[in-house]
Parts: C-alpha cells; sequence; structure tokens
C-alpha cells in the first residue's frame, strides 16, 4: 500500500509555540516511519508557502502554496492562512498512491499510525476521519515519550482525515481556510457523501495534540470564520447540484447552510456553530446518529422497549428489525464459534448502516431485539464506534421470565419456532454450558439459557467498557421515574405522550399463552430455580447471574 | 455433468445478458433451458423440466430465468446444484425496470404507464419477495432472516457490478469459452430511457424499498466473498479469532 501525507508546515514567520507544535509532529511522524511495516510505502509532503521553507530533509518539499486566503477576500486583520483545498493539491497526481492522509502541523501521531491507515483502508474503510487526543505536558515540559503514554482525553472535531486516491480525485473544492472553523467540515462532509465506508474515529489513541487551545474561538478570528461560512456555502449547494438534497440534508450540522442557501442569506453563524447537546461527554457530541440496542433474553419487555424509544421524537426504533438474525444464524451462533459465521455476519452492520443513512444526524437507531446479544452484538462493536452506542441491559425477574417462557412451551421438547431464536444451554458454544445428562426437565434449559444471556452480556460489557450500558428493570421501566431516567440516561427528548404509553402496555404473546393453555403457578417456577441454583451453586460462571438478578436468598 | 447450475433471474439485474450469452454458445433447450416466455408462445415452466426424459435431464447444464426455483431440485436427484444470483441496487433496477416495461408496452403498441402507476402497481421489495418464493422461503417476519443465510451459502452471490469479472467463471464452470464477451442490454440503447434515477428519485425508492436495500447491502458483504472465492479479489483477513471466543 502507498500512502501519501500531506502537512501544511510552517516556516519561520509562525509564533513560536506553533513551531515547536510542528517539530513534534515531525518527530513523531518520523517515528512512526521506522515502525511501519514493509509493505506500506509512505512519502510525507510538506506542504507551504515557498518563503516559509521547512528545515527537514526526509520529507519531500512541495512549496506549491502560490496564494493564501488574502488574496480570496480582504480582511482587517490579515493573516496568511493557507487553502485546503491548495494543500490537498500537494497530493500530486493520485495514481502514485493508495491512500491519502491529511493533519495539520500540529497533529502528532502514534508510532503505529500508518499501520493503522494501512489497517482501516483494509478494512473496507475508504475514508476516514481520525480525531486526535488532547495531551497536557507537565509543568516543566514533558519529552515526546512522555507525551505519547500521557493520559489524554478525547476532543470534538475532525483534524486528521484518510481517503482513497479516488476519493480525492472526486472532491469538489472551495475557498476555505485552515486554521478557522468549517475548515474541516469541508472536507468531512464530502467524505461521508463519496466513500463507500466512511468512519470516524473518535476515541482512538492515534493522534495527539498538547494542550487544548482552539485558537479559532479567539473573536480576532471571526472575519476568518465569516469567510470559511461563506465558502461552505458555496460548497454545499455544488454538493446539493451534485448529490441531492436528500444525503446532503441529512449531514451533521448543515441545516445552517442550506437554510442560507434557501433564504439566499449569510449562514447564520450563531446557528450554524450550534451543537448538539452534549452526551456523557462533550467530545462526543459529533458522534451521530447514535444506536440503542438491548441486551435481554426475551420475554422481559423488549417490544415494550421499543415503542417507549420509539415515542421519542429523535428515535427511529423497531423491535426485532431487519434483518432479524434468527433461524440459522442463531443456530450458528450456538454450535459453532463465533468466528465461523462472523464475516458473514456482518451483513447485520451492513444493514444498520443503510438504515443510518435513512434518518437525520441527530436521530438515534434502535433495536430492542433481543436477538443483539446473542447473534450481532460483535459484529456492531466491530463495525461502529463504541461511543455512538447504547446498550440497555434489560432485566425482568427471572422467575417471570422462566414462567412465561415455559407457558409459551420454549426449550420445550417438541421442535418449535424457539428454535430460530434461542440458544439451548446443551449447546457446544453456550456460555453457560449444561451436560445434556444434567437436565432433569425443561426448566432446567431455561434457566441455563438465562444464565447464558447473563455471561454473553457480561463479556461483551467488560470488551466494550466506551459503550454506555444501561441497567433498567423492566417494572422500574414501565414506571413514569423509570422511563424518565431512561430518556435522560440516553439524553433524548422525553415524549410528549409518556403516560399514554405507559399506560398501553400489551403483552403480544397473551393469546399464544392461551392457546397452549399450560399455566404454571409462580412458586412452582421459584421452587425450581432452587433447585437449580442449589444444583450449580458452586459454578463460577453461575455467580453474576446469582448476584445480577438478587438471587442470593434463594 | 456433475453440477446443475440454477440461476436465479430477477427483472433487470443481468439475466438477460447470461441468458444471451448461453443461447449464443449452448443448444438451447438441450443444454440449458430458459424458464419463462422469452421468446415461445408459451412459457416454460417447471412442469415441462419434470416432463423431459432423465437422459434429457442430464444433459442439461444450467436452468435460468425468472421462473427458476428450488422447486427444480428434486428433478435432479443425481446433480450437485450450484445456485447463482444476481442483484442489482434497488433504485437503479427500479427505474431499469419502469424503462423496459416501457419500451415493451410501447413496442406492442400499447401506452406506457405513468411512473406513478407503475410505482404503486409494482412490488417495491420485489427482488426479496421474488427469491422468498424461489427460494421456498416463508413470507414471514423471520422469512428475510432465512433468505440472507441462504444466500450466504450460495455458489454466486453477487452484484450486477461484478457481472463482468463473475461471468467468466460461471461460463467457465458452464464448460463454455470464457473468453467471448457479454453483449448487455443497455437502457438508450435498445430500450429507451423513459426516466432516469435522480438523487432524489432514488431516496424516495430507496424509502419505500427498505427490505430490497438491506438484500442489496447483504448481497454486496457476500459478493466479496464470492469475488475471493474466485481468486478476483484477497481474501479478507478476519481478525475474530482474537476476539469473543467463548
Amino acid at each position: 500500500m502507498r500512502i501519501r501525507h500531506v502537512i501544511p508546515t510552517v516556516g519561520p514567520s509562525a509564533s513560536a509555540g506553533l513551531r515547536e507544535a510542528q517539530e513534534l509532529t515531525l518527530r513523531s511522524v518520523r517515528t512512526a516511519l521506522h515502525c511501519t511495516e514493509e509493505g506500506i510505502d509512505v512519502e510525507v509532503r510538506a506542504v507551504h508557502f515557498p518563503d516559509e521553507p521547512l528545515d527537514c530533509d526526509w520529507v519531500t518539499d512541495c512549496p506549491i502554496l502560490d496564494r493564501s486566503v488574502l488574496d480570496i477576500t480582504e480582511f482587517e486583520v490579515p493573516r496568511r492562512l493557507p487553502l485546503l483545498f491548495d494543500v490537498l493539491a500537494g497530493l500530486g497526481d493520485s495514481s502514485q498512491y493508495d491512500v491519502a492522509v491529511f493533519t495539520n502541523a500540529d497533529i502528532a501521531v502514534q508510532p503505529l499510525f500508518y499501520e493503522l491507515i494501512a489497517e482501516l483502508h483494509d478494512d473496507g474503510h475508504d475514508a476516514a476521519s481520525v480525531t486526535r487526543r488532547t495531551v497536557h505536558p507537565r509543568f516543566r515540559g514533558s519529552s515526546m515519550a512522555r507525551l505519547m503514554t500521557a493520559d489524554s482525553s478525547p476532543h470534538p472535531g475532525h483534524d486528521c482525515f484518510s481517503m482513497t486516491a479516488d476519493i480525492v480525485d472526486r472532491l469538489e473544492t472551495s475557498n476555505v481556510a485552515l486554521g478557522t472553523r468549517w475548515v474541516a467540515r469541508s472536507l468531512l462532509w464530502q467524505l461521508q457523501l463519496t466513500a463507500k465506508k466512511f468512519r470516524h474515529f473518535g476515541d482512538l489513541h492515534a493522534t495527539l495534540h498538547v494542550g487544548d487551545d482552539r485558537p479559532w474561538v479567539d473573536p480576532q478570528f471571526a472575519e476568518y470564520e465569516r469567510h470559511n461560512a461563506a465558502a461552505t456555502k458555496e460548497l454545499v449547494r455544488a454538493l446539493v447540484e451534485r448529490y441531492g438534497t436528500s444525503p446532503v440534508e441529512r449531514l451533521q450540522s448543515i441545516q445552517p447552510f442550506l437554510a442560507a442557501i434557501a433564504t439566499d442569506s449569510p449562514v447564520n453563524a450563531r446557528r450554524a456553530d450550534a451543537r448538539p447537546r452534549p452526551y456523557g461527554s462533550p467530545a462526543f457530541a459529533g458522534l451521530e446518529p447514535r444506536m440503542i440496542f438491548s441486551a435481554n433474553p426475551g420475554r422481559s419487555g423488549s417490544a415494550f422497549l421499543a415503542s417507549l424509544l420509539g415515542a421519542s421524537p429523535s428515535i427511529s426504533s423497531g423491535h426485532e428489525r431487519e434483518p432479524k438474525m434468527v433461524g440459522p444464524w442463531a443456530r450458528r451462533i450456538a454450535f459453532e464459534p463465533a468466528s465461523a459465521s462472523y464475516d458473514e455476519r456482518l451483513i447485520k452492520a451492513d444493514a444498520v448502516r443503510a438504515e443510518l443513512a435513512q434518518i437525520p444526524s441527530h436521530w438515534a437507531y434502535a433495536d430492542s431485539s433481543h436477538m443483539f446479544i446473542k447473534t450481532f452484538a460483535d459484529v456492531i462493536f466491530d463495525e461502529f464506534q463504541h461511543e455512538r452506542l447504547n446498550v440497555v441491559v434489560l432485566r425482568r425477574d427471572p422467575i417471570d421470565v422462566a414462567r412465561s417462557m415455559f407457558n409459551l412451551d420454549y426449550l420445550g421438547p417438541l421442535p418449535a419456532a424457539w428454535e430460530d431464536w434461542l440458544l439451548p444451554p446443551t449447546a457446544p458454544e453456550s456460555a453457560f454450558p449444561l451436560d445434556p445428562e444434567d437436565i432433569v426437565d425443561q426448566f432446567d434449559l431455561i434457566f441455563g439459557y438465562l444464565v447464558d444471556i447473563e455471561n454473553r452480556t457480561d463479556r461483551f460489557r467488560t470488551l466494550a467498557p466506551a459503550v454506555t450500558w444501561i441497567d433498567a428493570w423492566l417494572e422500574h421501566l414501565a414506571s413514569r421515574d423509570g422511563a424518565l431516567q431512561l430518556f435522560e440516561r440516553l439524553d433524548v427528548p422525553t415524549p410528549d405522550d409518556l403516560d399514554d404509553i405507559l399506560a398501553d402496555q400489551p403483552n403480544r404473546k397473551t393469546q399464544r399463552k392461551s392457546h397452549l393453555g399450560q399455566p404454571v403457578p409462580r412458586s412452582l417456577v421459584q421452587k425450581r430455580l432452587t433447585r437449580f441454583l442449589d444444583r450449580h451453586r458452586d459454578r463460577p460462571d453461575l455467580q453474576l447471574f446469582i448476584e445480577n438478578n438478587g438471587l442470593d436468598g434463594l | 455433468m456433475k453440477h446443475l447450475y440454477l440461476i436465479y433471474h430477477v427483472p433487470k439485474t443481468g439475466g438477460q445478458t447470461i441468458r444471451n450469452h448461453l443461447a449464443r454458445t449452448l443448444e438451447r433447450d438441450l443444454d440449458f433451458i430458459h424458464l419463462g416466455k422469452w421468446d415461445r408462445e408459451e412459457p416454460l415452466s417447471t412442469e415441462d423440466v419434470a416432463a423431459l426424459s432423465p437422459a434429457q435431464r442430464d444433459r442439461l447444464r444450467s436452468v435460468s430465468g425468472h421462473p427458476v426455483s428450488r422447486d427444480l431440485i428434486p428433478l435432479f436427484p443425481s446433480r450437485t446444484i450450484r445456485e447463482v444470483v444476481f442483484l442489482r441496487e434497488p433504485a437503479a433496477r427500479f427505474v431499469s425496470h419502469y424503462n423496459f416495461n416501457c419500451t415493451m408496452r410501447e413496442r406492442r403498441g400499447e401506452q406506457a404507464p405513468l411512473f406513478e402507476e407503475f410505482q404503486a402497481k409494482m412490488d417495491a421489495n420485489l427482488m426479496t419477495t421474488m427469491l422468498l418464493d424461489r427460494l421456498g422461503l416463508p413470507n414471514s417476519p423471520r422469512g428475510f432472516s432465512l433468505l440472507l443465510a441462504e444466500l450466504a451459502k450460495m455458489w454466486m452471490v453477487a452484484t450486477d457490478d461484478s457481472l463482468d469479472v463473475l461471468a467468466p467463471h460461471l461460463f467457465s464452470a458452464l464448460g463454455l469459452d470464457p473468453r467471448l464477451p457479454l453483449r448487455s442490454n443497455v437502457t438508450g440503447h435498445s430500450i429507451e430511457r423513459h426516466i432516469s434515477p435522480t438523487p432524489q428519485l432514488v431516496d424516495e425508492i430507496r424509502s419505500e424499498a427498505r427490505l430490497d436495500v438491506l438484500l442489496y447491502e447483504a448481497t454486496r458483504r457476500f459478493e466479496q466473498q464470492t469475488l475471493a472465492r474466485f481468486g478476483i479479489i484477497e481474501k479478507a483477513q478476519s481478525r475474530r479469532p482474537l476476539l469473543f471466543v467463548p
């Protein structure tokens, strides 16, 4: 793979702080070049004004900037800022590289940065934004090694892009200037529209910036911000012409520009600056649309959860959305290692991605399916940024769940539809395997299945700590307080008709239960659960189920 | 021949291109059968295949056409079935279907329908509905999952984008000269372009064809596996064994 990395470098006239940051950047890039394996050819190009030379003999010198923003517009306070697309022109002939990388002069890279870029593209990400981490030097200064390994915090925005040569060729150009607001958006939006599989990596420890200075918030930059807003507006006009209105209006933060085009007026900078309410951490405000899934065993109120979420004006919610990943998919998970079906199961992530493209960026996509934790959590966690993901761990008293399952004859002796979605604990890949010889009755299978779900959930929870995991008991969720808490945790608007929704909680299986006609008393289920726990109490993989469901007393 | 190739054909997904190629290179009705009407008075159906003698069936290399379904499989108990399907981006397919429909009607001296009329009459998720039916799968809440699982097992699954690179492999497997170029049915040449897929129209069609959109996305995924299997692209390295293994 041939990677070409352009960096707009500064020269002697730049501030001491920026030159110092650039020095760190170049040292880090050199280190990364040393750490890059054979087979990945990296060329670093320093793009600059001819009279701002760079003293560095291992980069390709590109003194090609023959104009600045000052040649485009007049400003009261002149700042000689390069134009983004002039810098990207420094990439040169697109037949000479496979992947282009653009970073600013003050973005340092980690030693395996180029390996990462190559891997992202091998994974099919034909364009990506990798947002920097912010590190703070010690009071007396820090070495590069210290900065690279220091505690860091995520940062909003976009400052490092990678894209295929083909995408570079298709970019619309504009006169946006570097170093002020809206510059990154003019590239980001195009990548989102053009790429087959764009991804924003907002929390990778791949690049870093020292300090959190944000010079563009300086009021002196306001006129440059207005310039960039106007240039971006023209770019948006071109994007609408090329891609149509619908794909463009789904892009985050683009509405003020579309409104300005529609009314033929300047971009309302304040409105354009408005960000969605921060979610969890301010850094994650730009990571939408978000996704909400649920970890539950079924018969736990997942349909109710879907209708509750769907009542929010900014959630596209469904219960068991297509493809449901049932039937053969569940059987493969039960009887083969998850790795055997992994590549095929990526279709679920593709489907979610297709659905996300249909909803506004400030909305959330929700699917409360109990198949999530069984047949597609791993592909979702692999394919989407964890900070965008929320998982509602939905619990209901296991005695009630087991009773409901028994009444529906789940895991019963006769072949039935449950085989399409339940994982028997006697299957080889169960997360709570039971020897068939140990099965006394149907309740053993049901309880074993419930423990499997508990352990499966915990396994993913451990492996994906950056996902927002929300524990909820159905009984609490069905109350006004519980529902309000859920919406607050998810940071989505509460539905106006919340009381109506809470008053109308259908049990969709009531009719089928009455048809089967084998109701079982709750006390009997409790006795069977006690017996099950007694028989397996020594197993370490049962403890979480006991603890999380408050079964210590049984 | 050990293998029998069942080539499922959803309208406007490249099926005619394959059919025409087979017709140029094989003995029609002897080496291959194309079910449906084509240029006949009466369309051929599964019953016509069932009526063939065992020797005639043994000679067949492929069965293609809109009516091809898994109902054919029991008629070939000694053959290994290889299933082939090409699908197309739903909005592009829908628009092409409309253009084709208009042209055919005009050739028959009939009035071409308005696009809105065609849209109202036509199944927005035709690819999904048709494949569910042809594969004998239930059109039920679990049907779509079953359909995708079946597609994952097929011998050749791809989009029309890959037709040019995969067709030689299909023809080679059928014992034909893979170097013979394809001749396709291009709108604007043999088919009149009544409507073009503008971005707005594409969005509108895709919003109605939710299942077909998901089917197409899955097909693109399976297409990568098909291309890798035929050595056209490198097999993507899955890192799965490192994580989430119980």
